[in-house]
């Protein structure tokens, strides 16, 4: 066993003083080997979602309860979930998985704010903040918390409500998770001047518009009003993306450290080699390492 | 370390890349790309390199093309793209 795993990490006589996973022949099966799974898991992820596809552990109950908390620390009322933010926040979710866009404002100009008059509610402040790509609310939450204009929204003392969208699809040419969340305070005709719409995003205050019946495609009964309104529940056998994301790291790590100890051994054997500068493939690597771990998770907007 | 300079321009192209790649968090088409010019400057700088100071087997173009061809696939495995 030992002399097997000499024989493929390990510069050697056995192994012409290369070891046996950095020869041609290895490499090639390697590289034809992870070909052929990503093209599989691509047509399994497709045909069959129960068994292969991304998931996450995300609900609007434990995003609310979350971002309450950090409300709480700083003396601020609770946010409430409302349903028809949570219905803005889906559709805006829909929009953007339709018109394949990571944005607040939409390719077309469509802004957060026309999903929320669609959804019925008129707002005196609102906001949005976005999310992709994490598997559990804390991730989310605490992303949020760290950026200074997301974190903001989250505890203005002008919003008072929220609502959540938690979606899977396909944005921006891969399979993701995104979180859409909608912060607002209603507009109160009799007590309440029209004034400037708090922003989710850093961009200056938008005047707000008035709003217009006509435009509200929604009615109660369509509406319905859950109390939890989105959280993702899919479990599949096989979650892709953490499974595929291990497989490449467990490589990455293997094939440095064996460029590593390959360089170390040869280079007090002083074995001469035709062979290509281990420093290169080293820096090479250990960039995409250094890259897939550092933005690998996910993103916030 | 006699191609030092060498290193430090690989050193360079890599850290820059990284940075872009980390500006254009969310646009996976554009981390394609970026990963795809690394691996591709990865290939000829190593290839220009054994071609000014030694020489340059086929044996070696081989070697920079299926390790360069490992990362990018690996770098798709792990970017989840």
């Amino acid at each position: 066993m030992f002399s097997f795993l000499r024989h493929l990490f390990v510069p050697h006589h056995t192994n012409n003083h290369r070891p046996k996973v950095l020869h041609h022949q290895s490499l090639f099966v390697l590289v034809i080997a992870l070909c052929i799974i990503s093209v599989s898991s691509t047509l399994v992820r497709r045909d069959y979602p129960a068994v292969l596809s991304i998931t996450a552990d995300i609900s609007a109950q434990e995003l609310l309860t979350l971002t309450n908390k950090e409300r709480e620390k700083e003396g601020l009322t609770p946010l409430r979930l409302n349903d028809q933010l949570s219905t803005a926040a889906t559709l805006k979710a829909d929009h953007m998985f339709t018109k394949n866009y990571w944005a607040h404002i939409a390719p077309d100009g469509t802004t957060p704010w026309l999903f929320i008059r669609n959804s019925g509610y008129e707002y005196l402040y609102a906001g949005e903040n976005l999310a992709r790509g994490f598997t559990t609310a804390p991730e989310v939450v605490t992303a949020w918390i760290h950026s200074p204009s997301h974190k903001e929204n989250m505890l203005s003392p002008n919003y008072n409500e929220v609502g959540f969208a938690i979606k899977t699809g396909e944005l921006t040419g891969s399979d993701t998770v995104l979180v859409v969340e909608m912060f607002g305070t209603k507009y109160i005709a009799q007590e309440q001047q029209p004034t400037t719409l708090g922003q989710t995003f850093p961009t200056p205050a938008i005047p707000r518009v008035s709003f217009e019946a006509s435009v509200n495609p929604f009615n109660d009964e369509q509406r319905g009003a859950p109390e939890i309104v989105a959280s993702l529940e899919n479990r599949p056998l096989i979650d892709s993306k953490s499974t595929t994301r291990n497989i490449a790291l467990f490589i990455f790590i293997l094939f440095i450290g064996v460029l590593i100890i390959d360089a170390i051994v040869i280079g007090r054997k002083q074995v001469t080699r035709i062979v290509a500068h281990n420093i290169d493939h080293i820096i090479f690597l250990t960039a995409l390492l250094i890259a897939g771990i550092l933005i690998g998770k996910g993103v916030i907007l | 370390m006699k191609h030092i300079w060498y290193y430090c321009v690989s050193f360079v192209v890599a850290s820059v890349c990284i940075l872009l790649l980390f500006l254009v968090q969310g646009d996976k088409n554009m981390q394609i790309v970026i990963v795809l010019g690394l691996t591709l400057f990865y290939i000829t700088w190593g290839l220009l390199h054994h071609a000014i100071h030694h020489n340059i087997p086929l044996k070696i173009v081989i070697e920079y093309v299926l390790i360069g061809s490992l990362g990018f696939i690996l770098s798709l495995f792990l970017f989840n793209f």
